[in-house]
């Protein structure tokens, strides 16, 4: 998750009080917010372009300027410092969106102490500003149909809450807009524009502006935005293969941005900006109506004085017009005694109402019966259920301030038998002084069969990997040969004789018909040998005792060694152990294998033939066995 | 019959032959032994008062390089060659001519260093940087020093003379002159020691004449033909030295992560949970659309999670109510309660295969299997995420989630029970904080405190109405899990996860079981 640094000044002035740092970590982590701590963050201004970073204390200074693209190895001549705060260190959490700032989370902290509470209505008043829609734009192939705007008037920034400004547009591109695909966001300064404003298209090649950090550029087509801006080239994709591009672009001409790339450097938002127009464009409508309604409310509580208002705009489609940002509010039911017992905590209805006053909402009912209806702000995303609330009850209440408690029903534990079996056999194979080694079930073809010497015809039909992130895992294990062979590759600078097993799942095809989708998942134990001195024999007497531990008498299985082939095995060194299959098959753990001709395969037991181990860089002779323990079954 | 150790029996026997050198040396040659074992039966004995031992010192004195140049007629002895050379420019010189003086400069002979040494064999004096000879010997040389003397006659004795109390004064002195002259002399301090018998040692040289005295066998091992003919009566066990260690060995061992595993299964069983578990290659229906995961949900995209070509898609479950709650569950909260997600959800997305990512997966099967309360079950398994292979990730991890279905389940239920959990496992102060996890509400996140720093040790809550409504379930479902490799690696201090899947056998066999 991205984490964003939020200015203590800052946090101070919107609470109104002192708190001290340590508080305010506390409180946030009570609010559920993941704090990484407090840190002096400096700031940096490009000389050269007017962009803008902000450095934790453990970070590099970079040595070029990413827009204008000037770099040297002496940063001073990259950057000049402009301040440095301290600043909360907060990871996203991307379901609160509304708290990605420090007036959204000024504004939370408030309710959480009582300093504010219930539902604020910003009660927008029509700002007079229209903005009109190109018919041409409204299809769906330019991607973006929508538009929605907001004003805020009053606002008065300094360099810190334009920073704040734009990171919380990040933030939302990135938490809500899902990487501005659902929307985009754009803020301009309300001074610079003349209305009506014009949403409409433009030609990528013969139109003509200069995009924000290029003051320093003569004006560019957006096709050349597109190809050289940093901004230009992240979300060209987004713009792909159209034959014009969208745009706004106010009554005298002047651009306010291309969504959803890049917006203009003639209408940016500055430091010196007091009134603001933002806009929202994209196909998602909720998405679009949820990012508009969080930013517009956040930027009114970046203001200390409390006197930035909010305005809305007439956005004028080719069949209707509407009002934006309607901050439309959403009802929901909340009954105390769910609360009560989904909690664990006794809560009355005067509780549950304060309570998720404290956490800004509306509460009406509560003097009646039935549910409390409750009030949900615009600017809250995660709000679906009565459960969402119940637990803003209990965020309010504190968790740290439940009392714990354990369910009283009496139950009985019970372990699987399989694994069960796999730990018996892992006690016998440590008793035969063998150690246990764990491996990846992930694997790939080349270790897995080709290093084996297994040609590809002989290949089974595997569980295979559509989009393997990396070439050294692109299949289930069939078996734990591989396995057990890389476990020795990798310790051949350790003493021998080296005696290691692993017990694990395998997944295997093998007695599946073709036509049947589910491979078996089976538990096995397989054990080596790699010494100066070993072979068949050895192996032998091994696979007689797990044998004999685990309850699988020869006699009484009719368990068999048949001679094996098998392409990894020293030719006339290779065993088969074939068990009766009615025999065996009585056990639960092995009524389901693979029956031929009246038998159950249930292990093997060979030398490494001597090109395997070439193959895997293995200079001294190895003896495998490897047992089925059983197949999972989870009914 | 009385018994002696082996080689106190050799030297009283030895010095009973009457010899007439009774030095050690002389003596071990009689017994046929070491020198050191006579020596130290030596010292033995006469704390017994049976023999006393005489120390007497002596000196050894070898030619070094230059002694031995000088005797072969080579090289000058540099204060002879000074005198030489003082006689010829009259009998005195100042140490500067001296220094320019060619014969001493062709010898490599500094004055400075030797101009005391002529003043202490008593050939010259030195006064205010003027070395004159005495006037006896401007003439002619100085008589040999006692250090010549002594160097001829180291010669005369093949290169190695010993000298004792007994031996020539002026050898003696000599070789006290010539310490701290190596490349002249080596002196080597050596004492001799000589043996006597005393009555009671003359007693049992008697007595091992006569047989009434014999030797003790000491052995290191007791053998079965000892047992057998019981000679193990007659010899003595070499007392051995318990405070040195042996070979280094080593069990066979289970692996540190399944030990974890087996103690985090023991913590569940305690509590009264039952065990279960699922396919690792499932159907997205079960990880992810059963769990209310949306199925555009970022964590669904092929860039978290493993999809499989083979198989690609199974069979979406026979019952097709369920089928149809969780899709309308989905799409418009269906009779959960619930906004829902507000668009249409596709069988056929759900049919697709995944490798599990966690294994939630497990526990809403084992919902399904048994919705009625009370109910708890845990599984253990490993789970796949298409991730970046960094120190602390690898694309596959072992996971366990755990649940109780129950009448009174709620959060502060599932606090205790976390509580109670983590106690189990070593762990006893946590921090339970709130969190946000797509399919429970509310959610807790697990901080754990191991050794002075707090860290995030997994997650927990009540699974959503719209996960546990289609299924039926008429209770809160708790649910919790954390990633095993995590707690292995703090228990281990295991800093890069791949340690644990390709490990060094040497690691494996340092890792103590109690740790």
């Amino acid at each position: 998750m991205p984490v964003i640094g939020i200015s203590v000044k800052r946090l101070h002035e919107l609470l109104k009080s002192d708190v001290s740092e340590d508080r305010v970590e506390q409180l946030l982590d009570w609010l559920g917010c993941d704090v990484d701590g407090v840190a002096e963050v400096r700031r940096l201004r490009s000389r050269h372009s007017d962009y803008v970073i902000e450095l934790k204390p453990q970070e590099t200074i970079p040595l070029s300027d990413p827009h204008s693209g000037f770099s040297s190895e002496k940063w001073q001549d990259v950057w000049e410092e402009v301040g440095s705060e301290r600043q909360v260190l907060l990871e996203l959490l991307p379901v609160r969106p509304d708290l990605f700032d420090a007036g959204g989370l000024a504004r939370a902290l408030r309710g959480y102490l009582g300093i504010e509470t219930g539902l604020r209505n910003y009660e927008p008043q029509p700002s007079g500003w229209r903005c009109e829609v190109d018919p041409r734009i409204t299809d769906p192939k330019y991607g973006r149909p929508l538009v929605q705007m907001a004003v805020i008037r009053n606002l008065k920034i300094d360099d810190n809450m334009l920073r704040s400004i734009m990171k919380l547009q990040e933030g939302l591109h990135w938490a809500l807009c899902r990487d501005r695909k659902f929307a985009s966001i754009g803020a301009y300064d309300l001074d610079k524009l003349s209305g009506p404003i014009h949403y409409t298209l433009v030609d990528p090649d013969s139109f003509r502006f200069t995009p924000l950090f290029w003051a320093h550029r003569e004006p560019v087509s957006p096709r050349t935005m597109l190809e050289e801006h940093r901004k230009g080239m992240e979300y060209a994709r987004l713009l792909e293969g159209l034959d014009a591009y969208p745009a706004l672009v106010d009554k005298a001409g002047k651009v306010l941005s291309l969504p959803p790339v890049i917006n203009a450097e003639e209408t940016k938002v500055t430091a010196g900006t007091v009134n603001f127009l933002v806009d929202v464009t994209g196909p998602n409508e909720p998405i679009v109506t949820r990012a508009l309604s969080i930013l517009a409310s956040s930027m009114v509580e970046m203001d200390p004085t409390g006197q930035a208002t909010l305005e809305t705009v007439e956005i004028v489609y080719p069949d209707h017009a509407e009002l934006t940002p309607a901050m439309a509010t959403e009802q929901f039911g909340v009954d105390p005694g769910n609360a009560s017992r989904l909690l664990g905590i006794e809560l009355g209805r005067a509780d549950c109402a304060r309570l998720l006053g404290n956490m800004r909402h509306a509460v009406g009912n509560e003097a009646g019966d039935g549910p409390l209806s409750v009030t949900v702000p615009a600017y809250r995303n995660d709000i679906m259920h009565e459960v969402d609330l119940i637990e803003d009850i209990a965020i309010a209440y504190g968790y740290h301030n439940i009392e714990h408690r354990l369910v009283p029903s009496f139950t009985v534990g019970r372990s699987l038998p399989l694994v069960e079996r796999g730990r018996l056999a892992a006690e016998a194979l440590c008793g035969l002084g063998f150690s246990e080694t764990l491996s990846l079930v992930l694997t790939n073809e080349r270790w897995h069969f080709e290093r084996m010497r297994i040609p590809e015809d002989r290949w089974p039909r595997r569980v295979e990997i559509d989009n393997p992130a990396h070439v050294d895992q692109t299949m289930m294990r069939t078996n734990l040969h591989s396995s057990l062979l890389e476990q020795f590759s990798r310790n051949t600078d350790n003493p021998l004789p080296q005696r290691i097993f692993e017990v694990g799942d395998i997944v295997s095809y093998f007695g599946v018909p073709d036509d049947r989708a589910h491979p078996r998942e089976l538990r096995v134990a397989a054990a080596a040998i790699c010494s100066v001195r070993t072979g068949y024999a050895e192996g032998r007497s091994v696979m007689d005792a797990l044998l004999h531990e685990m309850g699988l008498d020869p006699a009484k299985f009719s368990i068999n060694y048949d001679e094996g082939d098998y392409p990894a095995a020293l030719p006339g060194r290779c065993a088969e152990l074939w068990a009766d299959a009615e025999l065996l098959g009585e056990r639960a753990e092995y009524c389901n294998l693979p029956v031929l001709e009246g038998s159950m395969l249930v292990g093997r037991l060979f030398e490494v033939h001597p090109e395997v181990l070439e193959n895997w860089k293995l200079g001294n002779p190895v003896v495998l066995l490897e047992l089925v323990l059983g197949e999972h079954s989870w009914d | 019959m009385q018994k002696l150790p082996p080689h106190q029996y050799a030297l009283i026997k030895a010095l009973g032959t009457g010899s007439a050198d009774t030095s050690v040396e002389s003596l071990a040659a009689i017994a046929g032994t070491d020198q050191a074992l006579i020596s130290a039966a030596a010292v033995e004995l006469s704390r017994e008062g049976l023999v006393s031992v005489t120390e007497l010192p002596y000196r050894e004195v070898t030619l070094g390089e230059l002694g031995q140049e000088i005797q072969h007629g080579m090289a000058h002895l540099p204060e002879r060659l000074i005198a030489e050379v003082l006689i010829s420019l009259g009998g005195s010189a100042g140490m500067k001519e001296l220094g320019e003086h060619d014969r001493l400069k062709e010898h490599g002979v500094q004055p400075g260093k030797y101009a005391r040494v002529l003043v202490d064999h008593g050939w010259a004096t030195f006064d205010r940087g003027t070395l004159s000879l005495l006037a006896d010997y401007c003439d002619h040389e100085p008589p040999a020093s006692d250090a010549e003397a002594l160097m001829v006659a180291i010669q005369i004795a093949g290169g190695s003379l010993v000298l004792d109390a007994a031996s020539d004064e002026r050898h003696n002195r000599g070789a006290d002159f010539l310490k701290g002259r190596k490349e002249l002399v080596n002196v080597r301090e050596r004492s001799r020691r000589t043996v006597e018998l005393t009555d009671g040692g003359r007693r049992l040289a008697e007595g091992i004449a006569s047989g009434a005295v014999s030797e003790l066998v000491e052995v290191n091992e007791l053998t079965p033909e000892m047992l057998a003919d019981g000679s193990w009566r007659n010899v003595e066990f070499r007392r051995y030295d318990v405070s040195l260690g042996a070979d280094r060995v080593h069990p066979g061992k289970t692996h540190p992560l399944m030990r974890v595993i087996d103690k985090v299964r023991l913590a569940y069983l305690e509590l009264g949970f039952s065990e279960a578990g699922c396919e690792m290659a499932e159907t997205a229906f079960w990880d992810f659309d059963c769990l209310f995961q949306p199925q555009d949900h970022p964590a669904r995209e092929m860039q978290d999670t493993f999809y499989l070509k083979q198989p690609r898609s199974y069979e979406l479950p026979e019952d097709s109510g369920l089928v149809d709650r969780i899709r309308r569950t989905h799409e418009d909260g269906g009779d959960t309660g619930s906004k829902g997600w507000r668009y249409t959800w596709s069988a056929e997305r759900a049919a697709q295969v995944v490798l599990r990512t966690h294994m939630t997966a497990s526990s809403i099967r084992a919902v399904s299997r048994h919705p009625q309360a009370p109910h708890k079950v845990f599984s253990i398994g490993r789970v796949f995420r298409r991730e970046t292979v960094d120190n602390t990730h690898l694309p596959e991890f072992h996971q366990v989630d755990g649940i109780i279905i129950d009448e009174h389940a709620s959060l502060a239920t599932l606090m205790g029970t976390l509580g109670k959990f983590y106690e189990r496992l070593g762990i006893k102060d946590i921090k339970l904080k709130p969190a946000f996890f797509p399919y429970t509400e509310p959610s807790v996140e697990v901080h754990i405190k191991w050794g002075d720093t707090w860290m995030e040790m997994g997650g927990a809550g009540v699974f959503r109405p719209e996960v546990t409504q289609p299924f039926g379930v008429k209770y809160p479902v708790l649910a919790w899990g954390l990633g095993v490799e995590r707690l292995a690696m703090a228990y281990y201090g295991v800093r890069v996860i791949k340690d644990l899947y390709q490990s060094d056998l040497g690691w494996l066999a340092s890792v103590p079981l109690e740790s």
